[in-house]
């Protein structure tokens, strides 16, 4: 028995050491994926956990897909107690189980042996193109139980001692309208756990098993401590909010801060959705974690610790804790409904903490269909990226995904015409008006494909359509997300919401993504600033004469 | 090469087979969980040679058997290599050997002796739910297999013996009853088990080679039968195109000689875009039935009756699909192909043959909430009907389909139990249609009353625009079709064809299945025949007047 290291540089050696693991399995798994969606819009995360499945670092990806991981790992175990061993490999993809988000999200995780001793679990998710279902893609709007949604992965061992269980294997490409994809993807994610694994293990070597086990101990008390100092210096009390959604659903939160806790209430919510506009308990947690992050300690990364004093009180039956059969195909508007929700009901609240309101939709696009080039099936699944909200201190940013995708990547043109079957006729960030303030909302784009064979379709479902980006202290709201359909024809239809609409050669599809909310009063906008927008063609003259109020006479120079 | 057998132990063996495929059904039945299977019976077991040639015809839905040797064949290419004693494998998916639908479950299992395979016991039993789209599993607005719930690609589900969990738990995560799912599974285990216990005593009295060559000269037997029976059948090239329900044509071509029997379905339409197709390997079932009711119709099937049936598909067409085809309503293409067949040869075939019966399994599927539990059931139903009538008698009045065969219908008081529905009445059809010197058998007509709300109806009969066909001047049958009377007194159909029709607490489904086709003009019906039928009710006073002249 040798005595754990206690010092606090061993221990920071440890803990960046966990952090680099996680960038490199992430690296492993990007370079080795098979899909776009993975290896190009970075549609995935990766992180390690200790034996318990409380994460130890907060991962590298997309930000909502980390806080999987640990509900994954924890879920594995409860299912599988006492046949986990050394080399095994567990697959879940579903929300009962621990899948937490839809089952497109495949979760594959690895337990971490040293001498005999679990002692971490190294885990990644990523978004597989199709795992079976009632529509190519899987994702439909029209489902109305998980059944439909594709193959349900019950937290299972894929891979056992380190041997693939062929049937297993066999079971799950056989599933998938895109079997090659789902193997390359899924020996991507094995391949991905495994370079943890080895890591971990260099790891443990040099430090050995006690030390290695007390720095993460260490780390997640030093996690609290960050995050209970935090809520010290936030404004106490009671925050409700209630905001009526595109659906018509009305959503509520009541966050109460005290110098030790942040509760986040849902209880009163709508019961659960018919239709997959669903999240589970999982992801509603995912979302307060996310907000929770943000105002506690948004600069560093996150760790089981840091959560330990937000507790999130959720109605079992409502649509933020669904009960089977639920479908969830789309969680994510639902998730991100909800972190907009909480953000939005704190941020008056919390100083110049959390920005206005952003496009806060992932506003995932579906396209599928036969390649004109291969005839092969091609499906298309891509998040888009749209204007963030302005701050006290600044404009909202441009063309960035939501707060749940992070530091992800959207597809570049050239890839999308390659690998898919369309031609990227445009990408512009969006002239529409909204989002004017003292500090203006972030531009969101114009995307259109031009669809090349006949027999594809396109689904969506994007949120913030009807009720548009919020604005604070007096800024103007931003303009909203939806996707335009172009026939050849010149006629032309819009949506939000669709599911597989037939498009065919040379109709394009034109998505325009919302602008930011504004914060301030725009009259109160400089107006260098102002003019600096109208050269940008980030505002016409008029909207800088009439929302600005521009002295017109500084416009002749322009 | 095994030495010849005796013909007493080659026919102990043989009988011993049959016997061992009814103990395999007899397990299946008693320890299953689903009514679909322990009262409909809607399973078949059967045994194989090594090489996955039918050693039996084993026990159950004649079609379900002619399932068993393709499915056996098809694992045996999958998985080369990796097959030891004590392995169950598992397909429903029609690409990997499960010919059917995906609701239709195979398990098979490798019988080895002394190390060497000596023979598969097989089962095949209609799981109620594998996911997909529709409760049930089985959806008639299904486009792709994907859409009909859980691929299950002829792999291993035991290895040496040994469950092998993960397939296990996707298995029942993939299901909507679970327990049934579980419980159904675990019954074809034990019948499978069962089968390769009473395979291995067999072996040990005779030894291996013996049993190998008892197979074998049985398997020459059937051919020598069928080959006799070719020989005294009419040979030509006889012809048949007819139109279905949905409009499409079908056709096919029959060439019988002295010692092959053709079965060309090539010239026919493109796969179906929805879930009407049937995979080669079920073509091909249909094809050895109606082989089989020509060439040895009281005897047992194997593998050796059908070495001298050929039948030729073309890929891609709605008898021989591509991948992704959507299979969920196979059972109706079949039937359709059977009577097909069987319509094509049976006015050259000299009486072999009775006109045309109802002749679709009028698959009926009804679920919801149990009004009682709470929980989620799902009915799923093969109905009865009537047979066509033949030059010697009238035809048989409510009986399953060929397809079918000795399988029994749910039982009132089961499915008031099981499912949250009364059985408000079971009776004869009391339609006209089917009459001639020998009359059609009679339909039934059956009323569910829905007792929760929130339920729904789905089913796809055939027969329904286009009724059972008569022979020699005889009257066609009266059509399948259902009719829903809401409880307000208002009603929908008659139809054939409905996905996920809304059914209420106090709606009646009123089921009527069709009364086979007739054989010979009515007026030469004796009339002691028809004052029979006046007094069972089988025919009012007025039809007797009108179509027998009574």
């Amino acid at each position: 028995m040798t005595t754990a290291a206690t010092d606090p540089i061993t221990l920071e050696i440890i803990q960046n050491s966990l952090q680099a693991i996680s960038d490199e399995m992430f690296a492993a798994f990007r370079k080795t994926a098979m899909s776009a969606i993975i290896y190009e819009v970075l549609d995935m995360g990766t992180a390690i956990t200790d034996a318990d499945g409380n994460l130890a670092t907060s991962g590298a990806g997309i930000p909502a897909f980390v806080g999987v991981l640990d509900k994954a790992v924890t879920r594995v175990i409860e299912e599988n107690a006492g046949r986990i061993g050394p080399g095994d490999i567990f697959a879940t993809n579903d929300p009962f189980y621990g899948g937490v988000t839809h089952l497109n999200d495949v979760v594959l995780a690895m337990p971490v042996f040293a001498d005999g001793r679990l002692i971490a679990w190294t885990a990644n998710i990523a978004h597989w193109n199709d795992v079976g279902g009632m529509v190519p893609g899987s994702i439909s709007n029209d489902a109305t139980e998980l059944f439909q949604e594709g193959l349900r992965l019950p937290a299972v061992k894929l891979v056992e001692g380190g041997v693939p269980i062929d049937s297993v294997m066999r079971i799950m490409q056989v599933n998938s309208r895109l079997p090659d994809f789902l193997q390359g993807d899924m020996w991507a994610g094995i391949a991905a756990a495994r370079v943890g694994e080895r890591r971990l293990l260099d790891l443990v070597e040099r430090y050995g098993v006690d030390t290695f086990v007390s720095a993460l101990d260490h780390f997640m008390d030093y996690g609290e401590e960050v995050a209970r100092r935090a809520l010290q210096e936030l404004p106490k009390g009671t925050f409700t909010l209630e905001e009526e959604q595109d659906s018509g659903a009305v959503y509520k939160v009541t966050v109460e801060i005290t110098d030790d806790e942040f509760v986040v209430d849902l209880r009163d919510n709508p019961d659960q959705d018919k239709g997959p506009n669903n999240a589970s308990r999982d992801g509603s947690v995912v979302a307060a974690q996310m907000v929770f992050m943000n105002v506690t300690d948004a600069h560093s990364a996150a760790n089981a610790g840091n959560f330990r004093r937000l507790k999130v009180l959720t109605r079992p039956g409502s649509v933020f804790d669904p009960k089977p059969h639920a479908a969830f195909a789309t969680y994510y508007e639902v998730e991100i409904r909800l972190y907009d929700l909480v953000w939005r009901c704190l941020a008056p609240h919390l100083g110049d903490r959390l920005p206005a309101g952003s496009f806060a939709s992932i506003c995932g696009t579906f396209i599928g269909g036969p390649h004109p080039d291969t005839g092969r099936h091609f499906t298309i699944v891509e998040p888009q990226v749209g204007g963030w909200g302005a701050s006290a201190t600044r404009d909202g940013n441009s063309a960035m995904f939501s707060g749940f995708h992070g530091d992800t990547f959207n597809c570049p043109a050239e890839v999308a015409e390659a690998r898919y079957g369309l031609y990227v006729d445009r990408i512009a960030l969006n002239d529409a008006p909204g989002g004017e303030g003292e500090h203006r909302g972030g531009k969101g784009i114009v995307v259109e494909y031009r669809v090349r064979s006949n027999g594809c379709f396109f689904t969506c479902a994007y949120t913030r359509n009807v009720h548009k980006p919020w604005a604070q202290a007096g800024g103007l709201e931003g303009s909203p997300n939806y996707a335009e359909v172009i026939r050849p024809d010149g006629s032309s239809e819009t949506f939000a919401v669709v599911t597989a609409l037939p498009v065919n050669e040379g109709d394009v599809i034109r998505i325009h993504t919302g602008n930011g909310g504004g914060f301030g009063d725009p009259k109160r906008r400089s107006p260098e600033q102002v003019l600096e927008d109208v050269r940008n063609g980030f505002a016409s003259p008029e909207q800088a004469l009439e929302v600005y109020g521009l002295d017109p006479a500084l416009l002749s120079g322009v | 090469m095994s030495p010849p057998a005796d013909p007493f132990t080659v026919e102990i063996v043989q009988s011993s087979l049959q016997a061992v495929s009814d103990e395999m059904f007899a397990a299946l039945r008693k320890t299953a969980m689903s009514a679909i299977i322990y009262e409909v019976l809607d399973a078949g077991t059967g045994i194989t040679d090594g090489a996955g040639n039918l050693a039996s015809s084993g026990a159950g839905i004649p079609s379900f058997v002619g399932v068993l040797d393709k499915a056996v064949r098809r694992i045996l290419e999958l998985n080369d290599g990796s097959i030891e004693p004590g392995d169950v494998f598992v397909t429903n998916d029609p690409s990997y050997g499960g010919v059917t639908h995906l609701n239709d479950v195979v398990l098979a299992l490798p019988v080895f002796a002394d190390g060497e395979p000596v023979a598969w016991t097989a089962a095949i039993a209609h799981w109620n739910d594998v996911g997909g789209m529709a409760p049930g599993s089985i959806s008639t607005a299904a486009t792709e297999i994907f859409q009909e719930g859980l691929r299950l690609p002829a792999v291993k589900l035991l290895a040496r013996g040994e469950p092998i969990e993960s397939v296990l738990r996707l298995l029942e995560a993939n299901s909507r009853l679970p327990e049934f799912l579980r419980g159904d599974l675990w019954a074809g285990v034990a019948a499978v088990r069962l089968g390769e216990r009473r395979v291995l005593e067999l072996v040990e009295r005779y030894g291996r080679e013996t049993f190998a060559a008892a197979l074998e000269q049985h398997f020459d037997h059937g051919e020598e039968v069928a080959l006799a029976a070719l020989a005294a059948l009419p040979h030509g090239t006889f012809e048949l195109e007819e139109e279905q329900d949905s409009g499409a044509v079908y056709r096919v071509r029959v060439e019988v000689s002295h010692d092959a029997f053709v079965v060309d379905l090539r010239d026919n339409p493109d796969q179906d875009a929805g879930p009407l197709n049937v995979s080669r390997d079920g073509a091909t079932i249909a094809a050895q039935m109606v082989l089989m009711n020509l060439v040895d119709a009281g005897g047992a099937a194997n593998a050796g009756h059908f070495r001298r049936l050929r039948v030729l598909t073309r890929p891609g067409s709605v008898f021989d699909p591509r991948e992704p085809a959507a299979c969920g309503v196979y059972y109706e293409v079949r039937v359709r192909l059977y009577d097909l067949i069987w319509r094509c040869l049976a006015p050259h075939v000299g009486g072999r043959l009775p006109a045309g019966g109802f002749m679709s399994i009028c698959g009926t599927f009804i679920g919801g909430r149990h009004p009682d539990t709470g929980r989620h059931f799902t009915i799923v139903e093969p109905e009865v009907g009537g047979w066509g009538a033949s030059a010697e008698r009238d035809g048989n009045s409510a009986q399953f389909s060929g397809l079918h065969g000795d399988t029994f219908n749910c039982p009132a008081e089961v499915a008031e139990a099981r499912y949250g529905l009364y059985v408000d009445r079971l009776a004869l059809d009391d339609r006209p249609g089917g009459e001639g010197e020998r009359r059609g058998g009679k339909g039934i007509l059956l009323d569910y009353r829905v007792r929760a709300d929130g339920c729904f109806l789905t089913c796809a009969y055939t027969r329904h625009i286009h009724p059972p066909w008569p022979l020699e001047g005889g009257n066609p049958g009266a059509p399948n079709a259902v009719e829903v009377i809401r409880a307000d007194g208002s009603s929908t159909g008659p139809f054939a064809v409905v996905t996920g029709l809304e059914v209420n607490e106090g709606d009646v489904i009123r089921i009527r299945t069709g009364s086979g086709g007739g054989w010979g003009d009515p007026r030469r019906r004796p009339p002691e025949r028809v004052e029979d039928d006046l007094r069972n009710g089988y025919v009012s006073p007025e039809r007797a007047a009108e179509v027998y002249g009574a």
